[in-house]
C-alpha cells in the first residue's frame, strides 16, 4: 500500500475521487480512436515518403548516381536487410559500409543487416584531431539466443534536440552535429545520460543519448566543424562502428 | 518476454486498459479533453509499435510509460495550464485547512506541481505502483522517484494543510502541527 500516514491516504482517496469523478465510456476496440479517427494520417505519411522516395531516385538518376544535395558518396554496400527474426551467424566476415558527408543540406543512409547482439550498447571516442571513432559494442547472445539485424542511420542534425520519446530538450555542445539511431537493439536499464560521454577533442565535443526506446537507441554526436561519415560492422560481430572525419 | 502475448490481443489490451492509462492522462494534464487527445495518442502509438514490445516489462507499465510521455508531450505543446492560470502571489485561499480529499483543493494544488513530480504522485497515489516500476515509466531511478515524491508530498502538504491566511505559529515544541501534521 503506497498510502502510509495519514496525508498519503488522504491523497489517495482524494485523487481516486479526482480523475474518476469525470465520466467514462467503456471503450470497445471497434471505435478505438487509432481505428476510426485517425485511419488517414499513417497512410498520408506512407504517402508523402513513397513520393519523396520517388523524386529521390529521380533526382538520383538526373545526377548519375550522385548524392543531389552534397558531394558523392558511396551508397550502401547491398547486404542483407535486417530484421528481428531469427538470423543465423553468418560464417563469412565480409565488411558492410556506407559513407557520406555533411553538406548543407540533410544527407541520411540506412545501413541494414549489421549483426549486432541484441544487448547492451555503448559508445566510446577516440578523438586524434582530425578522426573519431564511435564504437558500439554489444555482447554475442548467448543460451542459444538468436542474432538480430541493426539499422544503422546516420542524420546531419541540427538544435534543438529532444529526447525520444518525451520531447524533453537536450543540450549538446558543438556547432555541427550528426545524429546516429540504432534500430532493433536492446535498451539499457540506465537512465537517458548515464552513458553521455564528453569529450574534449577537437574534433568532436560530445556523444549524448537521446533516446532509448522500445529498440530504438538514438545519439547526437556534437562536433566542431562539419564531417565525413562512415559506417562499417562486421557481420557475426556484436559492433558497430562510425567513423567522422573532419572536413 | 513473459509479458510479450499481451499485445497480441490489442483490442482486448486496449479496452481492459483503457481506463487506467486515461485516468493517468487525466491526472497529469487536469483537462479531460486533453487527456481524452493524449490517451489516443498513447495507443496509436502502442499499436504501431506493437511488435516491438519485448515483454520485459508488464504491458501496463510499457503503456503507461508511452501515455505519460505524451502526456508531458501534450502539456508542452498545448501549453495547457492545470486548471486555471495560478499567480504565486495571490492569497485567496480559504482561512480554514484544505483537505486533499477536497476535489477542488487538490486539483489546484496538483497544478502547483512540475507536471513530472505530478505522474509520479498519480502513479504512486492512485495506481500504487513500486518505485521501479515508477522509474521504469518515468526513465529514472528508483532513487530519483523517491526524491521526486518527497519533495511533491512536501508541496502537497504545504499547499492542502497550511493555508497562506492561516496565522503564523510560533515554533514551539508544544505546537502540535508545526511542521505540517508529520
Amino acid at each position: 500500500m503506497a498510502a502510509d500516514d495519514s496525508f498519503e491516504r488522504r491523497l489517495a482517496a482524494g485523487l481516486r475521487d479526482l480523475v474518476e469523478a469525470e465520466p467514462l465510456p467503456r471503450p470497445t476496440w471497434s471505435r478505438a480512436p487509432v481505428l476510426t479517427a485517425r485511419p488517414g494520417r499513417s497512410a498520408l505519411w506512407l504517402l508523402a515518403a513513397a513520393v519523396m522516395v520517388a523524386l529521390l531516385g529521380s533526382a538520383l538518376l538526373v545526377a548519375g548516381g550522385r548524392f543531389p544535395f552534397g558531394p558523392a558518396i558511396e551508397g550502401p554496400t547491398p547486404i542483407p536487410t535486417a530484421s528481428p527474426t531469427a538470423s543465423p551467424v553468418p560464417s563469412t566476415s565480409p565488411v558492410p559500409s556506407a559513407s557520406t558527408c555533411s553538406g548543407e543540406g540533410s544527407l541520411s543512409f540506412l545501413v541494414s543487416g549489421l549483426y549486432v547482439g541484441p544487448t547492451s550498447v555503448e559508445g566510446v571516442s577516440i578523438d586524434d584531431g582530425s578522426t573519431s571513432t564511435i564504437q558500439f559494442t554489444g555482447s554475442a547472445p548467448q543460451g542459444g539466443k538468436t542474432w538480430f539485424g541493426v539499422d544503422v542511420l546516420v542524420d546531419v542534425a541540427s538544435p534543438p534536440f529532444t529526447r525520444d520519446p518525451s520531447d524533453l530538450p537536450v543540450t549538446v555542445e558543438g556547432t555541427s552535429f550528426v545524429k546516429i539511431t540504432l534500430r532493433g537493439v536492446e535498451g539499457i536499464d540506465v537512465p537517458l545520460h548515464a552513458r553521455d560521454v564528453h569529450i574534449d577533442g577537437t574534433l568532436v565535443t560530445e556523444l549524448v543519448e537521446t533516446g532509448d526506446f522500445e529498440g530504438v537507441q538514438t545519439w547526437i554526436v556534437g562536433l566542431t566543424r562539419p564531417v565525413c561519415v562512415s559506417v562499417t560492422g562486421e557481420l557475426g560481430q556484436p559492433s558497430v562502428v562510425v567513423t567522422l572525419t573532419g572536413r | 518476454m513473459a509479458f510479450r502475448s499481451q499485445v497480441d490481443d490489442f483490442a482486448s489490451l486496449y479496452e481492459r486498459t483503457y481506463p487506467a492509462v486515461f485516468r493517468t492522462a487525466l491526472g497529469i494534464c487536469g483537462d479531460p479533453g486533453l487527456a481524452a487527445d493524449v490517451t489516443q495518442d498513447a495507443y496509436e502509438s502502442a499499436y504501431r509499435e506493437r511488435a516491438r514490445f519485448r515483454g520485459q516489462v508488464p504491458v501496463e507499465a510499457w503503456l503507461h510509460r508511452i501515455a505519460v510521455n505524451a502526456a508531458l508531450s501534450g502539456l508542452r505543446r498545448r501549453r495547457v495550464r492545470w486548471a486555471q492560470p495560478l499567480d504565486p502571489d495571490r492569497d485567496d485561499r480559504p482561512a480554514t485547512p484544505s483537505d486533499p480529499t477536497d476535489r477542488v483543493a487538490l486539483a489546484d494544488a496538483l497544478g502547483h506541481l512540475e507536471p513530472r513530480a505530478r505522474a509520479a504522485i498519480v502513479l504512486r497515489y492512485y495506481h500504487d505502483f513500486d518505485y521501479a516500476t515508477i522509474a521504469s515509466i518515468l526513465e529514472t531511478s528508483a532513487g530519483n522517484v523517491g526524491v521526486l515524491l518527497s519533495r511533491a508530498l512536501d508541496r502537497l502538504r504545504i499547499d492542502l494543510e497550511a493555508p497562506a491566511s492561516r496565522p503564523v505559529r510560533p515554533l514551539s515544541p508544544t505546537t502540535p502541527e508545526a511542521d505540517h501534521g508529520r
